[in-house]
């Protein structure tokens, strides 16, 4: 089993493979160009006198630089345009790619308790591995499969099969949503885009051929000019040698698919293991997959494209002739390396009908006791200490800083346990705001009332006016059960009202929007709560409703994006510490850790945040290496008198956001 | 290959893809409010639950007004069999309109009902009642913003729809008729909203 990689170089190794997919595919072009022109040179020579024979001799006679340069150019500039435009619709967003496969998305207050079951799964793991919860959708297959789609963690999207809801226990779906989890934090979602787009390039050639083919036999017995009188001939073979090319070219799209895909598989696997402790579930899903009655299949002839991107393999695991070829390892291979202790059956698998949970019971303590947990999850009743740890001298800091850097990226079971426990904690009117798109905005509005009860009531003046009628009674009644609540989680009730969120109509989300914004400015300036929430929110709503911007991973090194990093820990530093002087000093620790000049702190105010929201968006094209050096650069200097204040761990929370690198709350919290 | 048969094979490979395009914008529109439908879907049948529980409460004190009870069942039964047959193809012309009909004459009912309640202090000052009437009126709002959600989609795929170039070609493509919206009348339900203090 290979070893598996920290986040961020992951990352930076799907950018390595990518270059390696594009080198692949420059080389199979340059194949697809020679065998036709060679192709096309021979039927030529067939009809140049002598006719009736080939020999190699003709053939070069009859390779003019003008055929090369002809069919050259020609197949070349198709299979860009055609790769361009697969990239280009497949980039519109994870959303697009469910869609166009069939799916249907469940409403995350869905009240059918398989649905539920998988949606309080793919809660539970986004809020372990930091990441904005995806939207679930299904597809309405009886074979065991999932799929994770998607540009970026913003407007990724968690497929699975109906099947899959109906045949998995709550370990295997662990499992099964670990490893598509896996594929989102390692990269794998962009570039499966690619690899899509670049196969779909050499397709079109085959398929060109065809309708080449099945259009010119009624037009060529129509030609009289003498000197064209080959010319319909010549195009028909034309076809038949485009067809057969995209049949060799489909070939080697598929080596590639499968160079690129196979050993990526085995990773998501080792991750999945290593989020969730359990080897049983991940195997317990391969062995179901496994079994005759139920089977990985796609009906569906739309998954064939995306066949590498599915959990299990599309056609249903058959052997095919060229096992080469195969975009997953033998499932055999699979569940051996994920439990070594297999004995090598299959057991039959039973369906579960559709249940509706009556409205009353709704709790989801309830919904998952009946379910075998995670044996070794316990009773983790009490949530780590709020803000207010108290730790002695800058040298524990920093080691302090160094692993929590390290934990970046790495979701363990510890993570998902606490997860759990954290979601099942929540008070239940926050847990149903959360989940339903009308309460979901009335909670984001509740998170931002202020405590002072002059600005409260121009607060909730402004809300009458603006918002849709029963918010302002609602966001009372959410507010007085945030008291309870540590400030850290109010982070995490974001991150769960996402789907909900989603679920919005453009209208409706301009309107949240403008009326988030007036709230804020309503006392005038802005806070770094306000800041963070503000920021996080159209982060991750914005690709959602306004079209994905794509943009390439950064490449700029820490040293080209210097004044904004030090602007960002400038940031941090004074929003910790009282007086000018401690926040200087906080701020030349961390900058020395990253060899940044430390004498480039900026004292004064940002009103408005409008320099810091500058330099984060300038920090998001930083080299994916060297974002954990900021980061640790930042706990640095949050940690640097000993005491995480709330302000100071919202922000944290915010870049880590921004910058996209997921930060677990067990990190958070210590 | 003559320079006019390239080009002309070029510039039928942009309309090609643009149809493609056309396509499947057309079906990702349709995709979307068919999605929201389903949100509305799982606030109408939260009420179309509640309303039993409703019921039976009630029943012990309005001993003399099962006429006025039983409509309300009937009446619930009714939109809860429209929203089944909706939800199998919403945006569909008459199965919105059953779905508006169903749930009107609900809401008539259940208004009807209202008046009888008011009639008996001792039924609404009982706390499982309370309770009821404001999830009923709290669902009421969620219906609404889901309803509104739904609407902004399908008016979306109808204005995409009727633009041009879709509309020349969006009846071959199976896309021949705009969606329908989905329209509640404005009704009254059991309780107002408690009142609203900044305390």
């Amino acid at each position: 089993m290979p070893g598996t990689m920290d986040f961020f170089e992951a990352q930076a190794a799907a950018h390595r493979t990518t270059l390696r997919l594009v080198g692949l595919f420059i080389a199979a072009v340059l194949a697809l160009v020679a065998l036709t022109v060679f192709l096309v040179a021979a039927v030529i020579a067939f009809n140049m006198p002598p006719s009736g024979y080939i020999s190699l001799g003709k053939i070069f006679h009859a390779l003019s630089p003008g055929l090369i340069l002809g069919i050259g150019g020609g197949v070349i500039g198709v299979v860009l345009v055609a790769s361009v435009f697969r990239n280009l619709s497949l980039s519109q967003g994870g959303r697009a790619i469910a869609e166009s496969l069939g799916g249907r998305q469940l409403p995350p207050n869905s009240n059918d308790r398989n649905e539920r079951r998988v949606l309080n799964v793919v809660e539970e793991m986004a809020i372990a591995a930091g990441l904005p919860v995806p939207p679930v959708y299904v597809m309405d297959e009886d074979g065991i499969n999932a799929f994770a789609a998607g540009y970026s963690p913003d407007d990724a999207v968690i497929g699975v099969t109906r099947g899959t809801l109906e045949m998995l226990d709550r370990d295997e779906l662990q499992g099964v949503i670990g490893h598509e989890f896996s594929h989102i934090l390692n990269g794998d979602m962009r570039l499966n885009i690619r690899l899509m787009s670049v196969l779909f390039g050499i397709l079109v050639i085959g398929i060109i051929g065809r309708s080449l083919l099945m259009s010119r036999p009624r037009r060529g017995f129509r030609q009289r000019s003498g000197s064209r009188r080959g010319g319909a001939a010549h195009v028909a073979v034309l076809g038949i040698a485009l067809l057969l090319v995209g049949y060799v070219g489909t070939f080697f799209g598929n080596m590639i698919k499968a160079a690129v895909s196979r050993q990526r598989e085995f990773l998501a696997d080792a991750s999945a293991v290593q989020f969730t402790r359990n080897p049983a579930g991940l195997a317990g899903a391969l062995r179901k997959i496994g079994s005759l009655s139920a089977t990985s299949k796609i009906r569906d002839g739309r998954a064939e494209e995306m066949s590498h991107m599915f959990f299990g393999p599309v056609g249903g695991g058959k052997r095919s002739l060229f096992s080469s070829l195969a975009t997953h390892p033998p499932l055999e291979a699979r569940i051996r390396a994920v439990d070594p202790a297999w004995d090598g059956t299959f057991p039959a698998v039973a369906r579960r009908a559709r249940q509706e949970e009556v409205v009353s019971d709704t709790d989801r303590k309830f919904a998952a006791a009946g379910e075998a947990l995670n044996p070794a999850a316990g009773a983790l009743g009490d949530l780590p200490p709020a803000a207010g740890a108290v730790l002695g001298g800058v040298m524990a800091a920093g080691i302090l800083a160094d692993s929590a850097a390290g934990r970046m990226g790495h979701v363990t079971p510890d993570d998902v346990d606490e997860a759990h426990a954290l979601i099942d904690g929540l008070p239940k009117p926050l847990y149903e705001a959360s989940h339903d798109p009308f309460g979901a905005r009335a909670m984001i509005y509740s998170l931002l009332l202020a405590s002072d009860q002059d600005l409260l009531a121009t607060q909730m003046t402004l809300l009458a006016e603006r918002a849709e009628p029963g918010v302002p009674a609602l966001i009372l009644d959410l507010r007085a059960a945030q008291a309870p609540l540590p400030p850290g989680q109010r982070l995490t009730l974001l991150q769960l009202a996402m789907p909900a969120l989603k679920s919005l109509s453009e209208a409706q989300f301009r309107h949240f929007i403008q009326t988030l914004a007036a709230l804020i400015r309503s006392d005038g300036s802005i806070h770094a709560f306000e800041w963070v929430l503000h920021q996080v929110l159209l982060k991750e709503l914005r690709p959602h409703f306004e079209g994905v911007r794509r943009r390439s991973a950064g490449q700029k090194s820490l040293s080209i994006l210097a004044p904004a990093a030090a602007t960002l820990l400038s940031t941090v530093a004074r929003a910790g510490q009282n007086d000018t002087e401690a926040a200087r000093a906080a701020f030349a620790a961390a900058a020395a850790a990253i060899d940044l000049d430390t004498s480039g702190f900026e004292a004064d105010t940002d009103p408005n945040m409008a320099r810091l929201s500058a330099a984060m968006r300038q920090l998001r094209e930083l080299h994916p290496l060297s974002q954990p050096r900021l980061l640790k650069a930042c706990i640095q200097c949050v940690l640097h008198n000993g005491r995480i204040q709330d302000s100071e761990r919202d922000l944290l929370h915010g870049v880590a956001a921004a910058l996209d690198c997921p930060l677990p709350p067990l990190v958070a919290e210590h | 290959m003559s320079i006019s048969t390239i080009v002309t094979l070029v510039v039928l490979a942009l309309l090609l893809f643009g149809l493609i395009a056309i396509y499947n914008r057309l079906v990702t529109l349709r995709n979307r409010f068919q999605n929201a439908f389903a949100q509305i879907e799982v606030q109408l049948k939260r009420r179309y639950d509640l309303i039993p529980n409703l019921v039976e409460v009630a029943k012990g004190y309005l001993k003399h007004e099962r006429e006025t009870l039983e409509a309300v069942i009937q009446a619930r039964n009714q939109a809860l069999g429209a929203l089944q047959a909706a939800a199998k193809d919403p945006g569909n012309a008459s199965a919105m309109q059953q779905l508006q009909g169903g749930e009107n004459m609900l809401a008539g009912a259940l208004s009807r009902l209202n008046m009888v309640v008011e009639q008996y202090p001792d039924l609404k000052a009982n706390e499982n009642m309370a309770q009821l009437s404001e999830e009923m009126t709290s669902t009421e709002n969620r219906i609404a913003f889901a309803r509104q959600a739904f609407n902004d989609s399908v008016m979306t795929f109808n204005t995409y729809r009727q633009s041009f170039p879709p509309l020349a070609v969006a009846g071959m493509f199976g896309f021949g008729q705009d969606a329908t919206l989905l329209q509640f009348e404005d009704a009254e339900q059991i309780k107002q909203a408690p009142q609203v203090s900044f305390q």
